[in-house]
Order: structure tokens, then C-alpha cells, then sequence
């Protein structure tokens, strides 16, 4: 008994050891060298989750999670451009460890890995976040053609799926080298979409934002826009009415149900049932259609601002989404499951274990897929509880995620039909506006988008973006998918790949 | 397995498209769709238009698997620094004649991605650009009728 007592107080140790620290604002603490060391050290032992980092002029930003949902920053300075990496002990830090060397030229000591994230040497300065960036480097040639070692060891053939690719609808470099039908080794490569998001949010006003935060990511576009909105919210310390709440729930399952149509129809595709796949598209595009008649845009962009959230044209139709639509998602679904043997052929391909979910803090509906019970609409004041269905698929392989994604289509029905029936007619009454202009602050919100828990860290002064952080789940989930495909067999990869949709311009910002 | 599904393809396969359909016999327009730095918007509703709600066969659009085949290059998104060798690239595999077709505010550089260090605001244009699809994203119909546009100006824009 003292034992697990001793033993949990040694599981809160670290956010205890965090908060002892200077306060730098709402969420910040800044620790010495020392003292980062010593919380290095102490996170093997911890329970604290991982959350993101970045850079900003000297200092390194990183956010944890405290009981997994309640974010703790650390700020510590990189002296001589140099911190100690937190890729040791928590795996999932690896990817940003990278990113901020390729964007702010400060590396990671101990780090698990630095090879360029996003800097494929083409771009016209390194290091373009730093203070002092770097000249360009004119003697690099492109660095995703160095062929790498392991690549060849064992391998009878080397397979390359170039960023410009029909069947490659994000940007991205696949190489695979294959004995036999299996594959020994898989690598990938991002930056190709990169568009320097960071660098156009910095110093802008904050009412113009929204577009572009809009347009991020077209099939995650809402849940960055409501977290972007939470966090203005939360800089303001406004709370938005329920009615407006429940609107972004609606436009948050729309854009659900478009991205789970959408990888179904490519899994589908994957397999060649061309039956199944053609029925989601169909599904689809009725929808897309519904979205423009009634919220005046097919991807819902510019939907949601703060304290605000769009209305949709107030026809005696609008408060039921089209049964065509439900009805051919559930025909699909069971076409699909009367195909024999299908679903037997999809399990333990490409299979994410929860050890390793929880590691690489994989969240989402892959993350669910394999077992790590973690969905962020628990805590999202936009939700109830009852809405939220637990999931019964947690094996990890491409047949979990398949029904995961058949299962979150069916909830998402369900929450726009209960929230059409018995909510959304109750509130029709003017909303309290909030003004941005000139707002002073630092916020956080998140949202549980297609891919998983988007978070935004926002620092404004008079209105004006000082420091921006975007958390997007692909980021993750590219890192570890390559690992999924050793030892799988080659004609499986479409399918693995399909199963996880990831778009790069999640992987990228 | 292969047959029942070549069976229940037959029974449950058709599907009537969602719009009326161009017809176009006897022509056909071999197109490569490349996605530079967009938010997939773009590229997606291309996507969409090859799926099952548009029937675009009859229309006389192919979208090919190598540009080695291909008369049209469709770029979607900003000109990304990182792809432009590749765009290059993938532009000399393509046979004469050829050309561009940009889709989108991103690939016209009417889009909110400032240049940076990354982004390049750079007109492919010249002689091979030879249309471009306004919208943010433009929905499928507006793609196809751009395309369709190329192959039989008069379906599009029947004369007065």
C-alpha cells in the first residue's frame, strides 16, 4: 500500500517539479539547464504526456499534458543553440526535435534522430525561423536521393513512390526495399507540401487569421478553426454559449463524416471493390452538396469564429441531413461485410500495437484502433458524454480502423440527427459578440479533429499573433507509419497506407 | 472471391451520376494531376471528380498513371520550392503537344500562402498554360467544365 502510494506520488512528480519553476504567463514555466536535465531524467519514471515543442527566438517550448488533457508548457533556454533532446523518454518528441532544426537551427542533444523533416535543401535560406538564419546551401543537392545504407542490406528490390504520383494525393517520398513479397524496410519523406504556415501567422493580425488558418488542412479545415477559436477564446476568458457550442459540433461531425467517406472509399479502392469504394463517393458528394447549399461552402471553410459559429440558410430541411446519404454509408458498410472473406484478409495487416500508440502518443481514431482509449471530445465543452460511443475494435490492424471508421460514421449520424431534433431549434437568440482587434494574451484550444487531438497555442499583443503553435496529429502518425510496414507484404501497402489518411498537409503546416 | 465480387459489382456497381453528363466522342484528354503546397482541397475535389457521383468517360477526360502519357499537367496549390524539380521533371517525360491547367486560387497565386522561404509565387504561364479554374476550392463541376471546355468549347459554351 505505501508502496503504490509512494509510487503515485512519484507518477505526479514531474508536473509537481514543473510547476516549480517561474511562471511565464497562463501555462508557462521556465526551468534552467539544470533543472531540464533533472526533468529529462525524471520522465522515465513519469506518466506525463507528451504533447509538442517549438522554438521561439532563444527559448524551446514544450507542451505536456497533465492527466492527459491539461496542458503544462516548459520554456527553457537553448544555450549555444543547443538543449537536451526529449526524444529519450518520450519517442513521440523525435519528429519536432527535427522540425525545429529544420526551421530554427537549434538541435537536440541525445536527440533519436535529426534527419530533415521538412528542409529538402531547396529552400532559399536554412534555418528561415532563427533570428540569424542561414545562408543558403547551394551545395546540396536534393537530400531524399541519398540513398540510404539499410535500404540495400538484404533487399532484392528497391521500390520508390515519388511525391508526384497520381496515387499519392498528399506530396510525399516512399521507399520501400522489398525480398521477395515482403517488405525489410520502408522509409518516408515530408516538406514537399510545407508552406511556411508559421512564418505567415507570425505578426498578423489576428482577424485575419482565419482564412488561412481555414485553409490548413481542407479535410481537417473545421477543427482547426474551432481550436484556433478556443484559443482566442480562452485568451479573452470568454465562454460561448451553449446554442454555439452545439453548432460546431454539427460542422465538426459534417466534416467527420466527409473524411471517413472519403479514406473508405480509397481503402476500398485499395482492394479493388469497386462496388463499396463507389458508394462512399457517391456519399460524399451528396454531402459536400448538402454543405454548400446550406453553410455556402463544399469543405465548410470559414465557418467559425470566435464566440461565433456559422448558421446554416434556415430552410424546414435543414434540420435533417438527407436520408440518401445515411442510407447509402450503411448499404456500403454492408456490402462490404458481405464480401467473403474480406474482412479476414485486412487482420494483423499493418498492425499498431498499444504500446506503440501510446508511445508515439498516437491519437484519433488510429490511436483508438489500437486500444488507447483517448478521445479528446470528453473534454470539449462542445460535447455530452452520452453522444460519445465506446469503441469495440482495438486490435491495432487495418480491420480495426476499417470498423472504427464504420462505427464513428453511424455516431456522427446520430449526434447531428439528436442535436437537429432536440437542440439546435432552441437557439435562435442574438449572441454576445467578442472583439479581437486588440486583444493581449496567450490561449489554448483543441479540437478532436479527423486525425485526432488538434491544439493551438496563441500569444497576441494588441491583436497581433506574437507566437503560434499548431499541434496536428499527422505529424505522429506519418513518424511512425514506415514502422508498420516492415514485414508486411507489398501489395498490402496501399491498402496500410489508406488505412492510416494521412494527408501531408497535416505533416507538413 | 474475385467472381462474386465481379458479381455483386454487376448487381449493386451502377450508380447514376449526380449531373448530366458532356459527351465527347472521338477526343480525349490524357491528364497527370500533380498537388503542390495546397491544403488537399483541390486536389481532393479532382480526386472527387474521377469517383462514381461524375461520369467523366463519356466526357473524353482520362486521368492517366504517368505523365509519359499525359497531354495535360493539372497543378493544384502553391509553387512549392521543394516541387518544382520534380514538376520539371515530370514536364519533359510528357510528349508534345502539352500543357498546364491550374486549379485553384493557390495554383493561380491568388491565395493566401504568402511567398516566403518555401512558397514561390511563380507563373508557369507562357505558351503551354492553357487554363485555369478559379475557386477555393473550385467544386468538380467547375473542373470538369473547364476541361471539357478544352476539348469542345461549344458543349460548354453553346453559341448564341
Amino acid at each position: 500500500m505505501t508502496e503504490s502510494f509512494h509510487s503515485s506520488f512519484q507518477k505526479n512528480n514531474c508536473a509537481n517539479f514543473i510547476r516549480q519553476g517561474e511562471q511565464e504567463g497562463k501555462y508557462f514555466f521556465r526551468l534552467d539547464e539544470q533543472k531540464w536535465h533533472s526533468l529529462v531524467e525524471q520522465l522515465k519514471e513519469d506518466t506525463l504526456v507528451f504533447l509538442g515543442m517549438w522554438a521561439d527566438k532563444e527559448d524551446i517550448n514544450i507542451l505536456f499534458l497533465e492527466g492527459g488533457f491539461r496542458p503544462l508548457g516548459v520554456k527553457i533556454t537553448a544555450s549555444v543553440d543547443r538543449y537536451l533532446a526529449v526524444s529519450s523518454v518520450r519517442p513521440s518528441a523525435e519528429v519536432y526535435e527535427r522540425i525545429i532544426l529544420d526551421l530554427w537551427g537549434k538541435e537536440a542533444m541525445n536527440a533519436i534522430n535529426l534527419y530533415p523533416w521538412l528542409d529538402r535543401g531547396v529552400w532559399n535560406c536554412t534555418w528561415p525561423l532563427s533570428a540569424r538564419p542561414g545562408p543558403k546551401n547551394e551545395q546540396s543537392d536534393f537530400k531524399d536521393f541519398d540513398q540510404n545504407a539499410a535500404l540495400f542490406q538484404n533487399s532484392e528490390e528497391i521500390a520508390i513512390i515519388s511525391p508526384v504520383s497520381d496515387r499519392n494525393l498528399s506530396p510525399a517520398l516512399w521507399r520501400f526495399s522489398i525480398k521477395g513479397e515482403k517488405i525489410i524496410h520502408a522509409e518516408s519523406f515530408y516538406g514537399y507540401t510545407h508552406r511556411g504556415i508559421i512564418a505567415n501567422l507570425h505578426q498578423k493580425p489576428l482577424i485575419k487569421a482565419f482564412s488561412l488558418i481555414s485553409r490548413i488542412n481542407a479535410l481537417d479545415s473545421i477543427s482547426h478553426q474551432s481550436a484556433f477559436a478556443h484559443a482566442i477564446e480562452d485568451m479573452a476568458g470568454f465562454v460561448p454559449e451553449t446554442g454555439i457550442l452545439r453548432k460546431r459540433v454539427i460542422l465538426i461531425e459534417l466534416m467527420r463524416l466527409n473524411a471517413h467517406t472519403l479514406h473508405l472509399s480509397l481503402i476500398f479502392r485499395a482492394l479493388g471493390i469497386k462496388v463499396v469504394a463507389a458508394r462512399y463517393e457517391y456519399a460524399r458528394e451528396l454531402l459536400m452538396r448538402w454543405c454548400l447549399h446550406y453553410y455556402g461552402h463544399r469543405w465548410l471553410m470559414d465557418c467559425i469564429y470566435p464566440g461565433l459559429s456559422c448558421d446554416p440558410v434556415i430552410e424546414e430541411s435543414v434540420y435533417k441531413l438527407p436520408k440518401e446519404i445515411q442510407d447509402i454509408c450503411f448499404e456500403a458498410q454492408h456490402l462490404s461485410e458481405s464480401i467473403p472473406g474480406l474482412f479476414e484478409n485486412l487482420r494483423d495487416v499493418g498492425v499498431l500495437d498499444m504500446n506503440h500508440a501510446i508511445q508515439y502518443d498516437i491519437s484519433g481514431y488510429i490511436g483508438r484502433a489500437s486500444g488507447r482509449d483517448y478521445d479528446i471530445r470528453r473534454y470539449m465543452p462542445e460535447y455530452r458524454l452520452e453522444w460519445l460511443v465506446p469503441s469495440n475494435f482495438k486490435d491495432g490492424d487495418v480491420l480495426a480502423r476499417t470498423q472504427i471508421r464504420f462505427q464513428e460514421i453511424c455516431n456522427s449520424f446520430n449526434i447531428i440527427d439528436q442535436i437537429f431534433q432536440h437542440e439546435v431549434q432552441e437557439y435562435h437568440h442574438p449572441q454576445k459578440a467578442l472583439s479581437i482587434e486588440n486583444l493581449t494574451g496567450e490561449g489554448i484550444g483543441v479540437c478532436e479533429g479527423v486525425q485526432g487531438d488538434i491544439w493551438y497555442y496563441v500569444k497576441a499583443v494588441n491583436g497581433i499573433i506574437e507566437d503560434i503553435f499548431i499541434h496536428d496529429p499527422a505529424v505522429k502518425q506519418a513518424m511512425i507509419l514506415p514502422k508498420l510496414m516492415q514485414n508486411q507484404l507489398w501489395s498490402d501497402q496501399l491498402v496500410i497506407r489508406a488505412s492510416f489518411g494521412i494527408l501531408s498537409t497535416g505533416a507538413d503546416l | 472471391m474475385s467472381v462474386l465480387r465481379v458479381l455483386k459489382d454487376s448487381l449493386f456497381g451502377n450508380l447514376r451520376p449526380l449531373d448530366k453528363a458532356y459527351i465527347c466522342k472521338g477526343k480525349l484528354l490524357n491528364i497527370w494531376p500533380v498537388a503542390c503546397g495546397d491544403c488537399n482541397g483541390c486536389i481532393l475535389e479532382v480526386q472527387a471528380l474521377q469517383g462514381a457521383a461524375y461520369d467523366i468517360k463519356r466526357s473524353g477526360l482520362c486521368f492517366v498513371d504517368h505523365p509519359a502519357i499525359a497531354n495535360i499537367m493539372l497543378l493544384t496549390g502553391v509553387m512549392n520550392r521543394t516541387m518544382i524539380p520534380f514538376i520539371e521533371e515530370n514536364w519533359c517525360l510528357m510528349p508534345s503537344p502539352k500543357a498546364f491547367v491550374m486549379v485553384g486560387e493557390c495554383a493561380l497565386q491568388k491565395s493566401l500562402f504568402e511567398e516566403n522561404y518555401s512558397v514561390l509565387k511563380k507563373n508557369l504561364g507562357g505558351d503551354e498554360y492553357v487554363v485555369d479554374v478559379e475557386g477555393c476550392p473550385p467544386s468538380p463541376q467547375q473542373i470538369l467544365k473547364e476541361l471539357v471546355s478544352l476539348l469542345a468549347p461549344s458543349l460548354v459554351h453553346p453559341p448564341q
